[in-house]
């Protein structure tokens, strides 16, 4: 089975535990409000500390809805362009049930500074150390994958590769953040701003590129230009890095989330950020204008345009109705190359 | 049927799937109230006392009146499905209008309960209500959200037993295709389940 197919049961899983909890939360708010009645409003006797734990209960495995797909459509690319088969399937398919199982039962990181007690504060910090194992394990088994490979760098590459390095930044900074003591300087500051961009931006963003570049001639059948996509990377690659790396250095310097101005001191690291912004936007009209180009003017693509061996390729472009005639019989793995040369 | 008129594509059908989507539903229903038993649990712990005065003031002879008319219409939408899988149709269609009779009993019962709630003012932003001490405000607030959310899947298990009402008497419903009368009952279960756990949490409180 494709590990992106894995990835998708974990996230599936996250959905089916998580999403509930959202539901009965805002259903709550929303009584509370209309119809007054008693339920987080310490003036009637409620807890709002007992809202931000069902709050985060939801939204933190969230982040890992976003991310784990994004995770496994880098799994499926690698391959494809190392050449390559897999390093490590198991281990990358059981990371997937590790994020989500350990990233269900780490909300509390965001609750370090509401009060509710050191031993949950370090428990939920011991946890948060814990989850960044599953993630280093597929980070790890991609690099091992492209160890020895033949590497191709075409744009769904080079927006993969570029997930793995700034996810390994927005990683890094988030085992900085789920240090207690380095959390109560870190709270509500544009370091946890630059943080979060670097794994849901650096991570699921350009998770959703790279599999974007990947499957878009498959989906549309149309062909776009490479060439435009790889120029309108170095803008995304070098924006994004003077943004958020400047926004890390910011919050490290005191710059607190969520207000609309500034002290004089933070001006200068605001205005590079800012021209970081908008060189990263320019990148990213170009890249997408590119697509629109190639969804109405695109020469029709090939069945496999990059020599990928999973099902999706075997079949042509666009995919027919119910994509097979019959069910395929499946006789290797998911990402044998070169089936005749034996290991 | 005629070749003439039959379907080209072949018509897919997928029992266990749509089992499974039912539980996995249902599973869910769980932990929408799972939040509401979390909360319940934190609050009594912090406020024992007033969760006991609270459960003195409910009406428990309602509160088990509303158990007993649920737990039998459980049996008898569980005679419903036995009845159709038996291929008696009309005991199906019989004891189905007896499930939605007891389901409409109880939102009756519900509606005397909270009245007498209301007139006494014992309901959020009461002048009752506001005497009363900060536990106390929490017990109800919990007692009207719980019961409140029950009430509404009670009203929408009893839209969607009617609706697999009309479908048992159009015959789109039979004793080899009784998949959605199935899953109905599951769901109908499942109230009937959340109901007996709200029943000694709020009534039996004291």
């Amino acid at each position: 089975m494709p590990l992106f197919v894995w990835s998708l049961y974990a996230t599936a899983w996250i959905q089916v535990l998580a999403t509930p909890i959202l539901g009965i939360t805002l259903l709550l708010v929303i009584v509370e409000r209309v119809f007054g009645v008693g339920i987080f409003d310490p003036a009637k006797g409620g807890d709002p500390v007992l809202y931000q734990h069902l709050f985060w209960i939801y939204s933190h495995p969230a982040v890992y809805i976003m991310i784990v797909p994004a995770m496994g459509a880098i799994t499926e690319i690698i391959p494809t362009f190392a050449h390559r088969t897999i390093f490590g399937y198991r281990a990358i398919a059981y990371s997937s049930i590790g994020i989500a199982a350990v990233g269900s039962l780490v909300w509390g990181h965001h609750m370090f500074t509401s009060g509710m007690g050191d031993p949950a504060d370090v428990i939920f910090s011991l946890l948060t150390f814990l989850v960044a194992v599953p993630s280093s394990i597929k980070v790890f088994n991609w690099t091992a994958t492209l160890y020895k490979g033949s590497i191709e760098l075409r744009p769904p590459m080079i927006f993969a590769l570029t997930f793995i390095f700034l996810f390994c930044i927005g990683g890094l900074t988030g085992i900085i953040q789920g240090a207690l003591n380095v959390n109560v300087h870190l709270h509500d500051t544009y370091w946890i701003v630059g943080h979060f961009h670097y794994v849901m931006f650096g991570g699921a963003g350009m998770g959703f590129f790279a599999a974007l570049l990947y499957w878009f001639p498959k989906m549309f059948g149309k062909k776009y230009n490479e060439k435009v996509a790889t120029i309108a990377w170095f803008p995304i690659f070098i924006g994004f890095n003077i943004f958020y790396t400047t926004m890390l250095v910011l919050g490290y310097m005191g710059m607190p989330r969520r207000y609309f101005t500034h002290l004089p001191q933070y001006h200068t690291a605001h205005v590079i950020a800012s021209i970081g912004a908008f060189i990263m936007v320019s990148g990213l009209i170009l890249l997408f204008g590119n697509l629109l180009v190639a969804l109405f003017k695109g020469e029709r693509a090939e069945q496999n345009p990059w020599g990928g061996v999973t099902l999706e390729w075997q079949i042509p472009t666009p995919p027919p109705l119910e994509n097979f005639e019959v069910v395929p019989t499946i006789t290797t793995g998911p990402y044998v190359f070169n089936p005749e040369v034996p290991k | 049927m005629s070749s003439a008129t039959a379907p080209s594509h072949p018509v897919h059908k997928d029992y266990e799937g749509s089992k499974m989507g039912m539980w996995i539903f249902l599973f869910t229903e769980i932990l929408l109230f799972g939040g509401l038993f979390l909360l319940y649990s934190i609050y009594r712990s912090e406020y024992p006392v007033d969760f006991h005065t609270g459960g003195q003031h409910l009406n428990t002879f309602i509160g088990v009146a509303n158990t007993v008319i649920l737990l039998t219409s459980s049996l008898t939408v569980a005679m419903a499905i036995s009845a159709m899988q038996r291929g008696n149709r009309k005991l199906s269609i019989t004891c189905l209008s007896v499930t939605i009779v007891f389901g409409l009993a109880f939102l009756v019962d519900k509606y005397i309960e909270w009245s007498e709630e209301i007139r006494k003012g014992v309901y959020p932003n009461g002048p009752a209500l506001a005497k009363f001490p900060n536990g106390e405000k929490i017990f109800y607030g919990l007692y009207y959200a719980m019961t409140g959310l029950h009430g509404l899947h009670v009203l929408a298990g009893i839209t969607v037993l009617t609706v697999i009402l009309v479908f048992v008497k159009r015959g789109k419903i039979t004793s080899t295709n009784f998949n959605q009368l199935e899953n109905a009952g599951l769901y109908w279960h499942l109230v009937d389940v959340i109901w007996i756990f709200l029943l000694p949490m709020l009534y039996l409180a004291a």
